[in-house]
């Protein structure tokens, strides 16, 4: 072996002490970023799968972990029609991510769809700060939702472009003045941001979509009002009690009366326009501005429409925004009374705020989350 | 058998204010009766559909009554049974909406809505024909 010579010494060492040098710097810089995946408080990776890193609560992890560790008792020991991984009677495949064929029961699969699809509200990073200003949800390692990356020659134009028309998405506006309303309820701080140190528009949003989503309201849309958002529920069916409607809760339709036999009591009920049902709009408003309502009441076609016209989730800015310790969450309820005769706001509504949002189970999954 | 003028203009006023008369206390019965129901909308519906029409067969019931030549003149049985039969399907599509709203899963707005689509193209037919058989024959 030749020895090294003193010359090629003097030229490597210092090489050797700035390739040191800037593997510490590196390792310094990744040290003081967070994870990109990092969870809001309250949330923690469900790790359903070894790189899965969508934020869900501490019971969801735990409900992926105790899934896992039952997958083999749920399968049918000699296949099936889906080959090994066929589940027994009762259970289908999680698919936390597309080849996810742990199996589990339908109520967990339909969560973990739900994780998925809130994940990008649930990160302390926002996509837009991990993806160079794109707002794009889901685009995080683990998620379910990942994308798959474009060619190479398109990617960049097509990526900036893209960029340029996501960031500058704008919600739309909620009608401002809110329209009169049938009773209003404001929403105890405590219930949208226990357990987190931190809270964000994000982390608040998630959690009352996570409160309604419980609840049957998969439907939501969000808008911008005065420095913050709200967020609409889909019109809904609603019994006597303002209770949500067993049957026919989101139809808006009114049954005729039968022609063949033919009853006359309900003919002349419906004639006069007491054969209806009440329904009901929530619109959740988070912002420290005090508001009174204004302009006419709103047609019951216009609130229907709502829900349709806004935006399907937070921005990644406004999500990671801090929620302001003067935000202030109100409930809005729109009480509508649809019968033969046509559709009218009904004001005052025979029920208060809390009532209702007691009724439709709002409040009662709000005040059980950790 | 050969029809008077005033038999023919009788017998037309007849069909108009019989439908008009179904749907007046329909709506009436309505208005005192139902409740959120929008009544502007209701009487903005009808008033217009038969007014113009009610108007014209008063007029010239009233204005023709003294005179003995046009109350015995014979009619254009051809203009006479045009003005009854388009009368006549006019006030049954008036009627349509009115007393079969609640059969149909629609709401009354929405079928009066509908519903002006047809009236529409159907008045205008009338009320030529009834214009050329009222107006014209007494021209003569």
């Amino acid at each position: 072996m030749t020895p090294l010579r003193p010359s090629f010494l003097r030229r490597v060492h210092p090489a050797l002490l700035l390739l040191a040098a800037l593997i510490g710097l590196a390792a310094s810089t990744a040290q003081a970023a967070p994870h990109p995946d990092t969870c809001i408080d309250g949330y923690v990776w469900r790790e359903a799968y070894p790189d899965d890193h969508v934020c869900v609560l501490p019971a969801t992890r735990a409900q992926a972990a105790e899934d896992n560790r039952l997958a083999a008792t749920r399968r049918e020991p000699q296949g099936g029609a889906y080959g090994p991984d066929t589940c027994r009677p009762g259970f289908v495949w999680r698919e936390a991510r597309p080849d996810d064929h742990v199996c589990v029961t339908p109520e967990v699969r339909e969560q973990t769809a739900r994780d998925n699809r809130l994940a990008y509200t649930r990160r302390l990073m926002p996509p837009a700060a991990k993806n160079g200003g794109i707002l794009k949800p889901g685009v995080g390692k683990g998620d379910a939702s990942e994308t798959t990356e474009m060619s190479p020659p398109a990617a960049p134009k097509a990526k900036k472009k893209m960029a340029a028309k996501k960031s500058s998405f704008k919600l739309p506006e909620f009608p401002w003045p809110p329209p009169p309303y049938s009773t209003r309820l404001k929403l105890d701080r405590g219930l949208l941001v226990a357990g987190q140190p931190t809270p964000s528009n994000g982390s608040v949003a998630a959690r009352m979509e996570q409160a309604l989503a419980a609840n049957g309201y998969t439907e939501v849309s969000y808008y911008a009002v005065p420095e913050g958002f709200a967020m609409v529920t889909q019109i809904e069916r609603i019994d006597p009690n303002a209770a949500s409607a067993a049957e026919q809760r989101w139809s808006t339709q009114i049954d005729p009366v039968s022609l063949i036999p033919f009853n006359l009591d309900a003919y002349l009920k419906a004639l006069l326009g007491k054969n209806g049902d009440s329904f009901r709009v929530i619109v959740f408003t988070f912002t420290p501005t005090p508001f009174t309502t204004g302009g006419p009441p709103v047609a019951p076609g216009e609130a229907m429409a709502w829900v349709e016209k806004g935006a399907t989730a937070l921005p990644a800015v406004l999500a990671a925004r801090p929620y302001g310790s003067d935000t202030v969450c109100t409930a809005l309820v729109y009480e509508f009374r649809i019968s033969s005769l046509g559709a009218a706001l009904q004001r005052p509504s025979p029920f208060d705020g809390r009532h209702h949002l007691r009724a439709a189970g709002i409040l009662k999954t709000l005040e059980q989350q950790p | 058998m050969t029809l008077t003028m005033q038999t023919a203009r009788k017998r037309l006023a007849l069909l108009w204010f019989t439908g008009a008369g179904v749907c007046f206390t329909v709506l009436l019965f309505i208005s005192f009766f139902a409740r959120k129901v929008d009544l502007v909308g209701l009487w903005d519906w009808f008033l217009p559909a038969v007014v113009p029409n009610l108007s014209l067969i008063i007029g010239v019931l009233v204005y023709t009554q003294r005179q003995q030549a046009a109350v015995e003149m014979n009619v254009d049985e051809f203009i006479y049974r045009l003005a009854l039969g388009l009368s006549l399907l006019y006030v049954l599509l008036l009627l349509l909406p009115l007393l079969f709203f609640p059969l149909t899963g629609k709401t009354l707005p929405e079928l009066l809505d509908i519903s002006r689509l047809w009236l529409a193209a159907v008045q205008a037919l009338t009320t030529a024909a009834m214009g050329a058989f009222f107006v014209r024959q007494d021209g003569k």
